[in-house]
């Protein structure tokens, strides 16, 4: 196992400090496609769509709500969805996302990441912990930061980019694009 | 002795484990139990509903309407003991077969300072200070490292000592640090 061998000599070695800003961000894009805001945009659509419906439907009776109060309160209750969907869920999970950071003593603690060509080590001074990149499902670089997903320890494993050089960070980057592949986007934010 | 453990167990986690630490997990995390709010609600609805198809329904839209009413009030009736438990059962079982690694066995050891914990993907020795929290359900024990990642000791795997032992370390923790559900 990684934990016990740890001959292979890493690809990448770097100290790693998390803030919550960072943490609240990669906790947003994990819910975008892993939570609750996964589908967000077509589920919207869907909602703008039925909305358009509504507005028709008011149009047709020269916007006199009270003669077509279900299509009144559909209308409303449809953009109220869009907002939903588009404005409040993404603040939600940015929200809680500082809430998790908030309510743990371990994430704000300055870690040590090895990177090796099968996964990667991450250690702090209580805990050690290996994630192996065959259980990684989404990598995504950011202007600040490059997140992994997936199942192992934490579920979300966030590099700060102003803890690497800049030779390191297009290294990093060509790196994870070469190993994830179809897993690897780039994003804004 | 201050350095007795006050339990080490190994084990392995299970899926009717998992099933267990789920419904825990939701009971803790749930703000508000709104069950006798939705079964008045509910029964109210099923109450109106036939009522007035039998004898206020004239005709097919009303008749549909109030049989949207009835089976409005069956979900809300049936929500907290039949809908939310089998969404439960099975989102922790698709939870439990998609997360092979986070199942993996583990070897945990309680002393009155530290929590070890070891795996083959882990291991962690973190002071008490730093445990978010210690909930205690029927069958489970979580110790929630924050808001979301815990470390979870099925209550099989101690001994009755040890389950004694943990009983009286818990009586002396700090009301914000432990609950028992």
């Amino acid at each position: 196992m990684l934990l016990d061998s740890q001959k292979e000599k890493p690809l990448f070695e770097f100290e790693n400090k998390m803030t919550i800003m960072l943490y609240s961000n990669a906790y947003r894009l994990y819910d975008i496609r892993k939570g609750r805001s996964n589908g967000k945009e077509w589920k919207a659509s869907v909602f703008f769509i039925i909305d358009m419906a509504m507005l028709f439907v008011l149009m047709t009776q020269h916007f006199v709500f009270s003669s077509v109060p279900v299509c009144t309160i559909g209308l409303i209750v449809c953009s109220y969805m869009i907002t939903y969907y588009l404005v409040l869920l993404p603040r939600m999970a940015r929200r809680y996302g500082e809430h998790i950071y908030k309510s743990s003593h371990l994430l704000s603690k300055p870690e040590k990441i090895h990177i090796y060509s099968n996964g990667f080590i991450r250690q702090n001074a209580y805990e050690k912990s290996c994630g192996f990149f065959s259980s990684v499902s989404d990598c995504i670089e950011t202007e600040k930061t490059f997140i992994l997903f997936g199942d192992f320890d934490k579920k979300i494993l966030v590099i700060s980019k102003e803890c690497l050089t800049d030779e390191m960070k297009v290294r990093l980057a060509a790196f994870f694009e070469n190993q994830f592949v179809r897993k690897y986007r780039k994003v804004r934010g | 002795m201050q350095n007795t453990p006050i339990f080490d167990t190994s084990y392995l986690i299970t899926e009717d484990d998992y099933i267990h630490f789920a419904f825990t997990q939701r009971k803790f995390f749930r703000k508000r139990d709104n069950r006798v709010l939705f079964k008045i609600i509910g029964i109210l609805s099923v109450c109106i509903g036939v009522g007035a198809y039998l004898f206020v329904g004239s005709n097919i839209y009303q008749k549909i309407c109030w049989c949207a009413l009835v089976l409005i009030g069956l979900f809300l009736l049936f929500y907290y003991d039949v809908i939310d438990v089998s969404l439960t059962v099975a989102e922790s079982k698709r939870y439990y077969a998609h997360n092979p690694k986070s199942m993996i066995a583990k070897q945990v050891v309680l002393t009155k300072e530290n929590l070890s914990i070891r795996s083959e993907i882990y291991e962690g020795n973190i002071p008490l200070r730093y445990i978010f929290k210690i909930v205690e359900g029927k069958n489970t024990i979580i110790f929630y490292l924050d808001q979301i990642n815990y470390c979870l000791v099925p209550k099989r795997t101690l001994s009755e000592e040890q389950t004694e032992r943990f009983e009286s370390f818990i009586s002396d923790l700090p009301e914000n640090k432990y609950k028992k559900l």
